[in-house]
């Protein structure tokens, strides 16, 4: 370690060489970073891709997100499906329904961000989604209860029936 | 008895073909035509098979972005990450393609869209996350736009400063972190 200073030390002009060297080729360097980075990068299967996409953006790619500005998901959501008012409220959030993707695909998400990113006590024992439900929740007509109010009633019930934790009312929408 | 007839009779009939043929065509004759084929058979068109679909599968249909994109240089807006990014490099303003300068702090949401390496020729989740806190650093600024939306999509128009949940909405500038591969 201490042989290459010495040696600037002594060549001063070889360690000005050196430096001028490092400018030329740090963003060079940096981008070689970036590359062992990207092979180290995990796969992400068609369903979480899709999370990323179309969510992950708000939620957060690892469902953390500013709770009080975005709702938290990452050990919380599943907590929505123990009751059916909640089952409802998820059911009927605008921007699942209308989020480019096909039934199927719809379904998958949900029950990736259900019952695994957010997996809970709640989640368990509930029924996971199919191509069926999102079809007919997106035929749905959309509530004319104002969403804010839709998700209060709902979380408030969830923590009376199923016990859900009050960190669920850490969302406040201005 | 029949067979030997039969025999005699297909011997007959090509003796009678073959020596119709000799003497209405000539040796030089044939050359002369089988040469002309070969020579212009070049000159018309192949049978009319679609290609275009087996070209498609090897070689994916590139963007504007993507076919000058680099991936050696990450402050410069065609380094391949950048492909929806709309604001000043982190990377051009003291901090890197996944970190915030000093002074500086990340959002916790972000742009996620998909950006193609044309080294590995693999595509990838890229999270455009905001450095926020302070007034913008104003150096490299780029406005790549695949995959991007109109504001009628918020979550994909990449115009939003996300520096939601941040303590200051003031921001900065933007980096480019690798999520992961997309499949």
């Amino acid at each position: 370690m201490t042989a290459p200073w010495r040696a600037v030390k002594r060549f001063p002009i070889a360690g000005m060489l050196a430096g001028l060297l490092c400018v030329a080729a740090c963003p060079v360097a940096r981008a070689a970073d970036n590359s062992v980075v990207e092979q180290r990068a995990v796969t992400f299967n068609h369903a979480q891709t899709n999370y990323m996409l179309h969510c992950g953006g708000c939620h957060g790619t690892l469902g953390l997100s500013p709770p009080h500005s975005v709702p938290l998901l990452r050990g919380q959501a599943g907590w929505l499906v123990c009751d059916p008012q909640g089952r409802a409220y998820v059911d009927g959030l605008p921007n699942v329904t209308r989020a480019s993707l096909s039934d199927a695909d719809l379904a998958d998400v949900l029950n990736f961000v259900i019952f695994t990113l957010g997996a809970s006590p709640g989640s368990a024992h509930a029924a996971p989604f199919t191509a069926r439900e999102v079809s007919a929740m997106r035929a749905a007509p959309e509530s004319t209860v104002p969403l804010h109010l839709r998700r209060q009633q709902a979380v408030e019930r969830i923590i009376k029936v199923c016990g859900a934790p009050k960190s669920l009312l850490d969302y406040k929408p201005m | 008895m029949a067979q030997k007839f039969d025999g005699r009779l297909f011997e007959g009939w090509s003796e009678k073909l073959t020596r119709r043929l000799a003497s209405g065509t000539s040796r030089r004759g044939v050359l002369s035509r089988v040469g002309l084929a070969l020579a212009a058979a070049p000159a018309f068109p192949l049978l009319p098979i679609d290609r275009s679909r087996a070209h498609a599968a090897t070689t994916p249909r590139l963007t504007e972005f993507q076919k000058n994109a680099q991936v050696t240089d990450d402050t410069r807006c065609n380094y391949w990450r950048y492909c929806a990014i709309d604001g000043s490099l982190c990377s051009c303003c003291g901090g890197g393609v996944h970190s915030c300068p000093p002074g500086t702090q990340p959002s916790l949401t972000s742009w996620v869209g998909t950006c193609y390496n044309p080294a590995d020729k693999r595509s990838y989740l890229i999270a455009y996350r905001d450095c926020c806190g302070t007034s913008s650093c104003r150096q490299c600024h780029c406005d790549n736009t695949d995959g991007a939306l109109p504001t009628y999509r918020p979550q994909a128009n990449n115009e939003i400063i996300w520096c939601f949940g941040t303590s200051s909405m003031a921001y900065h500038c933007s980096t480019a972190a690798l999520v992961g591969v997309a499949e």
